[in-house]
């Protein structure tokens, strides 16, 4: 009797959590337009950072990428932005390159209207 | 003047580098700061702007703002305690700035479009500013001491 209880409950569990609600897990797993990456390479002893803008459809945007570095020559700090349209598919926003050794941290944050995504890179 | 045609070649090369990538209306920065204690800021809004960064030497501090597109910004700096900002607003500038020794200063403040600044200093504590608006304006500074 237990378990029937038990069994008759879990539908309600469910709806309460809002697992057996096809709306709210319809909204919860809606895909962003945009996704963006932040691309590390290396060249040399040089390390690039590629911004790059992912977009299902043509959609406008903006994005600001920031970077700060600190390498035993000394510290930098990099602010580049813009408003975009981006076309569907790869986009790539803008490259910073920055010398040999040391750390970095980089964030890309792309904006568009109702919504805004961010990625970050570290080294 | 075989230092200042040194510092030309490298200022010449950095801007022709930061211009060879092609890219999808995004702005470029290089940077290489090697020493210690050198200080970088760079600030770009706007498509096509490019901008490279050399600092080798102790305490150097530069600064490149570029607001609008199609901007190039270059500078040099290679002793110590040397300053450089670059700030233009508009499209199509170009500025420069070499700097080597000590305590030199230099400063190009360009708005419009199609103008053109270069600044070479050598040697210690010379300063230099070249402030520029409107268009198609050119303006060379060498200084050799």
């Amino acid at each position: 009797m237990l378990k029937i209880a038990s069994l008759l409950a879990l539908p309600l569990a469910f709806a309460a959590a809002g697992l057996g609600s096809g709306t709210a897990s319809a909204a919860a797993a809606a895909p962003k337009p945009i996704v963006c990456e932040l691309r590390v390479a290396t060249a040399g002893a040089a390390r690039e950072l590629t911004a790059v803008a992912k977009a299902g459809a043509p959609i406008a945007a903006s994005y600001q990428m920031d970077l700060s570095a600190v390498t035993a020559g000394g510290t930098a700090n990099t602010s580049q932005g813009d408003d975009v349209t981006l076309a569907a598919g790869e986009t790539v926003l803008g490259t910073t390159a920055i010398g040999p050794g040391g750390k970095f941290n980089a964030k890309l944050t792309v904006t568009w209207a109702g919504g805004a995504t961010s990625c970050a890179a570290k080294g | 003047m075989k230092t200042i045609a040194a510092i030309a070649s490298a200022l010449v090369l950095s801007l022709s580098l930061s211009v060879a990538p092609a890219h999808a209306g995004g702005n470029q920065f290089n940077l290489d700061q090697f020493g210690l204690g050198n200080s970088m800021g760079v600030l770009q809004k706007g498509k096509h702007n490019n901008a490279a960064a050399s600092q080798t030497g102790f305490f150097n501090d530069g600064t490149i703002i570029q607001k609008g597109n199609h901007n190039t910004a270059a500078l040099g700096q290679v002793g110590a305690f040397n300053s450089g900002d670059i700030s233009q607003s508009g499209k199509w500038n170009q500025a420069g700035i070499g700097q080597t020794g000590f305590g030199n200063s230099g400063s190009i403040k360009q708005k419009g479009k199609n103008n053109g600044g270069v600044i070479l200093q050598n040697g210690n504590g010379n300063g230099a500013d070249v402030n520029q608006t409107g268009s198609g304006n050119t303006a060379v500074v060498i200084q050799d001491n």
